[in-house]
């Protein structure tokens, strides 16, 4: 043994033209000293393929190490060194490119770098980053624990599906007279007496999006027929439109799509146009989700999607189950489940007896007696739903809620707006509710609200504009009558 | 013809004076513009202080002319039984709190405020003879007038009570019998005097 660690040192001797081997970044700069822990990881590497009877190369790189360190006198070739050149050897050889980034880093960030198991497009836009960006070795370490990578393609994936609702523009839907939403917030909620048709906005694009996925005029069957949608007085008067018209701008080039709808109530003729598009697709009819958790009514006859929550939210179990396989999002909603509802410990999809999936809340008090089905409280059940819906995809959603704050007591209220703009904010959905409730509204700034009345039949809506609350607190400004349309019941 | 906003306690109030027969009432014999969107709620006396200047400034960018206050003078005797009484539920003292808003020149330069103490709104339903409600003495000193009216209509509700009466009631005469009523309704015409 001791002569062939006498023969790796001899060999070592000719690595370098200087007598000293001095591996440090700071005299010699990154460069040629990685080039030279790359030489040795090499020259290890091979040395090790020759002696293939060596035995248990730990422990020779270990007796290796201390005979270098004292002829050499450099902490720089400790046994942790030396595996981590030999590594360092490993993951660059057939990497001309990356190497050449590896060799600008200092040692410690390469380190960093050979400490996980990345693979090569991994490794390549970690080093390209911490060049570029001067990562430290910590953020290094934290970019790599946290899936940096991972984010980085997510990022792009939603680049390309990021859009920007520019403008929602319906006319004769059913109380929908005239309705203009120009420049809308990411988060707007619809605020207004019962009955003042701020479910006919949603139902309008979800009809919208129907009638883009069915062909001929089957959409009108779905939503009830023709004399049910189109607007009574326009019906009567027999010589209008039925128009609903969404104009969207997609990723960073703001690339403008209009598509929408105009059915001729004269001829009976409905006309699907797009303008920026040749035809719908995926990206357009996959983000759009309306959901009314435990609204059976609203659920009928509505086309049901596998793989996305349905409007009553009465596939939820499967949906969840889906998510949950990933741990990251996982985490995430059940750390929003224990913020909103603190006594809950855990939420967890499982088989019963007969081998349904079901949603399964298990609470701090009673670890062992979790609650299935109808003993899940309303609150919950709908939390969990709400979460389901943002998670569901990986890309940006538009997504109308109806009436979130069912069961919901009014601080978690309070605490629903801003996990809706983070929702908005992360994963770039839009979201819109419609809602009743003064706690909710009492968190919105004055774009993120519109107003909704009806006059004479027809819905109106007034989005408030900055100032419009008067320094009152939301709610109150609208129950006192202050915000332009009113949207109060008497 | 002259603008007109109201600042009002409660819903019963707002629903009389934004119904057609008041509106019109105020439109065609006093020639007065007003409407559903100039009459604001406080919803509650101490909100009425809270936001007295935010329900002025919002009446201010409609452009009107002259804003009412309409304050429930409501029961003291029971305010004072009711453990929970503090000053801001006082009516007298939100009326010098909001008269001190009002004649401060560098927070409300507006002088076109009125303030009208009225004992409940309903005891202008007592004092309109026409409504045919029962009560003994001056409907303005009466105390719950309220609760008078609730019984004769058979309700808790004082949303049903206003939607009821909304069609019949008639401010000149609850102001025969009603002080406050009265002086309601001068003041309307004075200020419509005032400008033509």
């Amino acid at each position: 043994m001791k002569e062939i660690i006498k023969e790796f040192v001899d060999g070592f001797k000719g690595l370098t033209k200087d007598p000293d081997i001095e591996l440090s970044d700071k005299t010699f700069g990154n460069h040629s000293s990685n080039m030279l822990r790359f030489k040795i990881g090499e020259y290890i590497t091979k040395f090790v393929i020759d002696k293939i009877k060596l035995g248990d190369i730990d422990s020779f790189l270990k007796d290796a190490s201390n005979i270098l360190t004292k002829t050499y006198q450099d902490s720089g070739l400790s046994h942790t060194n030396l595996n981590y050149f030999r590594k360092f050897y490993k993951k660059y050889r057939n990497q001309p490119d990356l190497a050449e980034k590896a060799f600008k880093l200092s040692w410690s960030h390469n380190v960093a770098l050979l400490k996980d198991k990345l693979n090569d497009d991994e490794r390549n836009y970690y080093l390209n980053r911490a060049i570029a960006d001067n990562w430290s070795v910590k953020e290094i370490e934290y970019q790599i624990k946290n899936d940096g990578f991972d984010s980085f393609l997510n990022e792009i994936e939603q680049t390309n599906y990021r859009f920007n609702i520019k403008a929602l523009r319906i006319k004769n839907y059913k109380s929908l007279v005239n309705i203009n939403i120009t420049e809308p917030t990411r988060l707007l909620v619809f605020a207004g007496a019962n009955a003042s048709g701020k479910s006919n906005i949603f139902e309008a694009v979800e009809f919208l999006m129907h009638s883009a996925m069915t062909t001929g005029t089957i959409a009108f069957n779905i939503f009830g027929g023709v004399e049910n949608i189109v607007n009574f007085k326009a019906l009567a008067e027999n010589n209008q439109f039925l128009e609903i018209f969404l104009d969207l701008s997609f990723g960073k080039n703001n690339h403008n799509i209009r598509f929408g709808l105009k059915y001729d109530i004269k001829n009976k003729k409905l006309i699907r146009e797009f303008t920026g598009i040749k035809e719908l697709d995926e990206k357009i009819v996959d983000s759009f989700s309306r959901i009314f958790i435990d609204n059976i009514k609203r659920a009928e006859n509505k086309l049901k999607i596998y793989n996305k929550l349905w409007i009553d939210a009465s596939n939820l179990s499967s949906i969840l189950k889906t998510i949950f396989k990933d741990e990251k999002k996982k985490e995430e909603i059940i750390e929003w489940i224990q913020i909103l509802i603190p006594d809950i410990e855990k939420v967890s999809i499982e088989k019963d007896l007969s081998g349904k999936e079901e949603l399964i809340v298990y609470e701090k008090s009673y670890p062992d007696k979790p609650f299935t089905g109808n003993l899940i409280s309303e609150g919950t059940h709908n939390i969990i739903a709400l979460l389901t819906l943002f998670y569901q995809a990986d890309k940006p959603q538009f997504v109308c809620v109806e009436e979130p704050e069912t069961g919901l007591n009014p601080a978690i209220l309070s605490e629903l707006i801003p996990f809706l703009r983070e929702m908005t904010e992360k994963y770039n959905h839009h979201i819109w509710i419609t809602t009743h409730s003064a706690s909710l509204v009492a968190e919105l700034s004055e774009k993120e609200l519109i107003i909704v009345n009806k006059k004479n039949g027809a819905t109106q809506t007034n989005q408030c504009k900055e100032g419009d609350f008067e320094k009152m607190r939301p709610d109150e400004a609208w129950l006192s009558n202050m915000l332009k349309g009113g949207g109060l019941p008497w | 013809m002259v603008k007109v906003g109201f600042i009002v306690e409660g819903t019963s109030d707002f629903i009389i004076l934004k119904s057609d027969k008041f509106q019109n009432f105020l439109k065609y014999e006093l020639g007065i513009e007003s409407g559903e969107s100039l009459i604001k709620i406080a919803r509650s006396r101490a909100n009425l202080k809270k936001n007295f200047v935010s329900l002025v400034r919002n009446l201010q960018n409609e452009n009107v002319d002259y804003i009412f206050t309409l304050v429930d003078q409501d029961d003291k005797e029971e305010q004072r039984k009711n453990k929970g009484y503090r000053p801001p539920d006082c009516p007298i003292a939100i009326v010098s709190e909001i008269k001190k808003f009002r004649d401060n020149k560098n927070y409300i330069f507006e002088k076109n405020i009125f303030i009208i103490m009225t004992r409940e709104m309903e005891a202008w339903f007592l004092a309109d003879e026409n409504l045919g409600i029962n009560y003994d003495g001056d409907p303005d000193i009466i105390f719950n007038p309220s609760d008078i009216v609730a019984n004769h209509l058979k309700t808790k509700s004082h949303v049903k009570i206003a939607n009821r009466l909304k069609y019949e009631f008639s401010l000149t005469r609850a102001a025969e019998n009603s002080k406050s009523a009265k002086r309601f309704l001068n003041k309307l015409k004075q200020i419509t005097n005032q400008s033509s």
